[in-house]
């Protein structure tokens, strides 16, 4: 039912209010937290950040800084960290103002679409759907900020438009239509995984609508011109970042990336993983039984079951890659809860005679209340935890030193100063990362970390029948040590973490300590690494 | 765009009470010869079946024998199932055929009888959608013959009992109250066989009522005869076996509770657990498509839903061993056959609806074509195959050597026909299939050792409060087994150490194994090319040998 009488418009109008005072609550919130940890930063997150900052230093990625990943998060992380240089704030601080700014963004953009339906039984999960899509990134803890977690906040408002398209009149506003489909285009092509539930979602609505002309839209064109320009940009990059991306990297993972594959029982049923399938299972099967209240309660089951193919094709069980999923599911379970809340709050209206403004308006207020607590709570506990101040390796700024978890920051404080470079070979991200993120540590070394030595070991080791590619691939394995070791002789890093187990094993048969860290003392040995220290310091 | 809610297929479809004769034929045609595959694979491996419906049968035997479950022999299962299992023993004993090929003949009777329950129930709705059900039918048909090495796990068993049940609760208004009454009536047998059945159908009802806003629905035939049934069966279970009954609450219950909610970290690395990549991607894509079609039939709700819930059963499940997606699977399957369907209907009708008989007709060929292909494939398959003469255990006829489970050439070996065997395991594989296959007796009491098991995992990562009131039942468990290894009850003792080995070095077993029973042989995964063998052996962990002890007096 369209909204047309007068009260019905009024109700509306407060419903807007409403929304926008808990989006810029919580706001707010992600601001203060960001303020008060100004160095927090997932790993990940960390790796693309400065891989970013090395780019704005004019470094070309995988030529002067090797990582498998695409390039467009590391474009896209430019943003805060010219914003940090421009600003001289921690390029981690920058970066959760960044990060605050797509969540602002996604929520407003969001609320704007969904109030665009004018349609009554739509409003009732307007609210929700807000509500769900800002409050998902504060379970995400170290995980926020992961290319999954900005697809789903940059892919939303795409997704609500093209809804509005299918099922309701569409957007007048051309500008914005193509400003949604370009950042949503963004989102998809942040990993080549998220074009399968984006393209279900499509093939849903078609299904649904049976209308082919839908597909070829302002805000589809401008998301598929994203993707035709993001594939097109590897032409005009230098050639020999093309080389090492297409020729090396990228097969090199294709062959070698199962070194980290997990059982299906350790992708759904871990304990730290169930959680989020029991609440994608509960979530989609409320969904199905409420489609009628809402036409968007299938096509986001639809896109909460689809991510499962990321996460399976991806088949780590790492938390992060079901982040789609869990988003999803939070979105769906709020827009479940939030529709028994109304009709409840419905009951209490006409029985009880309670102003419907009034049950409105308690939604922000109590999401306010709850702000404010955990606020108050951050607040106490942080004021109560040990500090770390940057001064001691030279810089300035205190940080809550649960927020530095590192078992190597002691060494950091007693030998590192700003300017010198470390060198973290570990054939994971981290614990090299958030570390040297957070410390503004130059990398000692092209290989940000040295991911790729497992991949290859695996390559070698356990692909059968060897082929062409992967004896060729495989054989790289020097080529990598040995750019480790030119890295070193040239840029005299300070400190070097070597990883024991497995990392240590790869090296051995190239004499990697007896031929490149005759300048280095080994000082300890701690959390499965080995730390040396430059000799001449 | 504005939608409209009249799809094509409502547009296009008649009016109808029943099914016409031609849609029927056409329906019974393909699912003749579905049935036939079925039936010609289990005539060619009368010995071919899955893991946990051959512990079934010994549970059954035992129970026929006068043993009362948790008292003479000990397991987490809910209680239902190992009564079930009886009948194929009854079957076995009646015509003297071994109890793997009775109990999959009665699985395939069961299969008739769900198909022919849910085939009266489709085409005697009054439904603009008729023609699809013959899509639902042989959807499920298919999706038995996809599933054929998990024909008789619960799971399967709770599909066969209940399918009928989630179609007349959305379909069945107008059908005879008989036939709602007997539909609930084997729904309830279906839903009482596993606890998470029951959670199951809870979910299914509570979301049902949800998506009708109401919950009038539940005052139906359908529901009310699948309830009260069920209360039946409670009652009977308490009134009849109320020692069992209060033993099963005081351990069984408790460890199989636990179950869901620890974790074996075994588990964790990959290939230590089925990878069902393959079916989660098919499922996943077709409830997508399903999704968007669900406008164009109502049978898609209901399977939906099952998909969805079945999923966060499997999650719970937590060993993705591929019977227990089995609710997510076939109804995948079922709906990818009404997808096919409704594309074939409307494809047709955008030419000339006069040709839809030939759509049905062309359906039903491709469906018989490939059943006789498949049944073509087996006989062809078997051709010169090595036998496996069943006269030594008591039964009529041949099975295929082939079809022996992994280590019968060790049990052969070291024990004969009727012989007794312990294996001390944490999983019904390598024990079941192999024993009943072979013939050979079970240990007194422990069929499987995964409630020892179970116990000590309980007392390691949960706290007292949650396993104190079950130590003194454990207890007892282990004075049972130290009685059947001191009295040497058993031939032969096979024990995995890596699974096991803690369990019984904590409680001294081993030390009383070494003591009664000399170490002859080991039973090694890698001595044998596994995965090209036993295609379909699911097993989680890591495969770690079996050692094989003998009793000392026996030894040659």
């Amino acid at each position: 039912m369209i909204i047309s009488t007068d009260s019905d418009k009024h109700y509306f109008y407060h419903v807007k209010i409403a929304a926008i005072i808990l989006i810029a609550v919580l706001a707010f919130y992600q601001i203060y937290l960001a303020v008060i940890h100004p160095y927090k930063i997932g790993w990940d997150t960390a790796l693309h950040l400065q891989a970013a900052q090395l780019i704005t230093r004019g470094k070309i990625p995988y030529v002067d800084m090797l990582d498998v990943n695409p390039p467009l998060i590391w474009y896209i992380d430019t943003i805060p960290a010219f914003a940090s240089n421009i600003f001289n704030l921690p390029a981690t601080l920058t970066f959760s103002f960044f990060l605050t700014s797509i969540i602002v963004y996604s929520a407003a953009m969001s609320l704007y679409l969904l109030l665009k339906s004018k349609s009554e039984k739509e409003l009732v999960f307007a609210i929700p759907f807000v509500l769900g899509l800002i409050v998902f990134n504060f379970f995400l803890r170290w995980d926020i900020g992961q290319r999954e977690d900005i697809f789903v906040l940059l892919y939303l408002p795409f997704f609500l438009l093209r809804w509005l398209r299918w099922n309701y009149k569409p957007l007048d506003s051309k500008p914005i239509s193509i400003i949604v489909g370009v950042i949503g285009g963004v989102g998809i092509c942040l990993k080549p995984h998220f074009l399968i539930p984006s393209f279900l979602v499509e093939l849903y609505f078609l299904l649904d609508k049976k209308n082919l002309k839908a597909l070829i839209t302002i805000e589809t064109v401008s998301a598929v011109m994203v993707g035709v320009v993001y594939l097109a940009h590897f032409l005009f990059v230098p050639a020999q970042m093309r080389e090492n991306y297409f020729g090396f990297l990228v097969p090199a993972f294709k062959l070698g990336y199962s070194f980290w594959d997990v059982s299906m029982a350790q992708m759904f049923s871990a304990p730290d993983k169930r959680n989020v399938f029991f609440l994608m299972a509960i979530a989609t099967a409320f969904s199905l039984s409420l489609k009628n209240r809402s036409t968007l309660f299938l096509p986001l089951t639809v896109f909460a079951i689809a991510s499962n193919i990321p996460y399976l094709i991806q088949f780590k069980g790492w938390a992060y890659h079901d982040q789609p999923v869990y988003a999803v599911s939070t979105i769906l379970g709020y827009m479940v809860a939030g529709y028994f809340i109304y009709e409840i709050g419905k009951s209490l209206a006409e029985n009880c005679y309670v102003p419907k403004l009034l049950l409105l308006y308690l939604v922000p207020v109590t999401i306010a209340g709850i702000v404010f607590y955990d606020a108050y709570n951050d607040t106490v506990k942080v004021n109560s935890e040990p500090k770390f101040s940057m001064s001691a390796i030279g810089s300035t700024g205190t940080s809550p030193r649960a927020d530095l978890d590192s078992p190597f920051l002691k060494y950091f404080e007693q030998y590192y100063r700003k300017g010198d470079s470390v060198v973290f070979m570990s054939n994971g991200v981290t614990p090299g990362y958030p570390t040297l993120t957070q410390l503004d540590c130059k990398p000692g070394s092209r290989h940000l970390h040295c991911v790729i030595l497992s991949v290859l070991q695996y390559v070698n080791n356990d692909i059968h029948p060897k082929t062409k590619e992967s004896i060729a691939i495989g054989s790289k394995t020097k080529m990598v040590v040995e750019q480790y070791g030119e890295d070193i002789k040239n840029n005299k890093p300070k400190l070097i973490f070597v990883q024991m187990l497995p990392v240590e094993e790869y090296l051995k048969p190239y004499n990697f300590e007896e031929k490149y860290l005759t300048d280095y003392e080994k000082i300890d040995e701690v959390a499965n690494f080995k730390i040396y220290l430059r000799r001449s310091s | 765009m504005v939608s409209t809610s009249t799809s094509i297929l409502v547009k296009s479809g008649k009016v109808r009470r029943e099914a016409s004769s031609t849609q029927v034929v056409f329906t019974v045609i393909p699912l003749v010869l579905v049935l036939g595959a079925i039936l010609a694979h289990f005539l060619l491996h009368p010995l071919k079946i899955a893991p946990q419906p051959a512990l079934f049968i010994e549970y059954g035997k035992l129970i026929l024998d006068g043993q009362q479950p948790y008292l003479q022999f000990f397991d987490y299962v809910f209680p239902p199932v190992m009564y079930l299992y009886c009948v194929p023993n009854l079957v076995s004993n009646y015509f003297s055929i071994h109890p793997i090929q009775a109990c999959n003949l009665c699985v395939w009777g069961l299969l008739i009888v769900s198909l022919t329950t849910s085939g009266v129930l489709l085409f005697k709705s009054k439904t603009r959608e008729q023609s699809l059900s013959s899509f639902f039918l042989v959807g499920f048909a298919v999706a038995n013959l996809v599933f054929i090495e998990q024909f008789g796990q619960p799971h399967h068993l709770m599909l066969l009992f209940c399918l009928p049940y989630f179609i007349s609760r959305v379909m069945g208004k107008e059908v005879d109250i008989r036939l709602l009454g007997i539909t609930g009536f084997l729904a309830a047998i279906g839903f009482c066989l596993d606890l998470l059945f029951l959670v199951v159908f809870l979910s299914f009802e509570i979301l049902l009522s949800l998506h009708r806003k109401t919950f009038k629905t539940m005052s139906e035939v359908d529901f009310s005869s699948c309830f009260v049934t069920l209360i039946i069966i409670g009652i009977l279970f308490i009134s009849q076996c109320e020692l069992s009954g209060v033993l099963y609450a005081n351990l069984p219950f408790t460890m199989m509770l636990l179950d869901y909610d620890t974790w074996n970290s075994q588990m964790g690395y990959i290939q230590t657990t089925p990878d069902l990549r393959m079916e989660f991607y098919f499922t996943i894509v077709v409830l997508s498509i399903s999704l968007g079609m669900s406008k164009w039939s109502k049978f898609l709700f209901p399977l939906n839903l099952l998909i969805v819930i079945g999923f966060g059963v499997f999650v719970l499940q937590g060993k993705m061993r591929t019977y227990q997606g089995l609710l997510m699977f076939v109804p995948a399957i079922i709906c990818l056959s009404i997808i096919c369907g409704i594309a074939g209907r409307w494809l047709i009708s955008k030419l000339k609806s006069e040709y839809l008989v030939f759509g049905g007709a062309f359906a039903a060929v491709v469906v018989s074509g490939f059943s006789l292909f498949y049944i073509y494939n087996q006989y062809t398959g078997v051709e010169g195959l090595e036998q496996y003469s069943l006269e030594p255990q008591g039964y009529r006829g041949n099975a295929l050597k082939k079809d022996l489970s992994i280590f019968h050439d060790v049990i052969e070996k070291h024990s004969s026909v009727n012989e007794k065997i312990m294996i001390l395991n944490d999983q019904v594989v390598p024990a079941y299939p192999l024993l009943l296959q072979m013939g050979r007796k079970s240990a007194n009491g422990f069929l499987t050792a995964r409630l020892l098991k179970m116990t000590r995992r309980a007392r390691m990562l949960k706290p007292v409060e949650t396993w104190r009131h079950t130590a003194v039942s454990e207890e007892n468990l282990y004075k049972h087994l130290r009685v059947e290894i001191k009295f040497k009850s058993n031939r032969l003792i096979l024990v995995n150490k890596d699974t096991m080995g803690l369990v019984l070095d904590e409680k001294k077993i081993t030390p009383l194994i070494k003591e009664n029973y000399d170490l002859v042989d080991s039973c090694d995964w890698y001595k044998y090319d596994w995965k090209t063998i036993y295609p379909d052996l699911e097993y989680l962990g890591y495969k770690t040998a079996l050692e094989v002890y003998k009793a000392k007096d026996l030894n040659p």
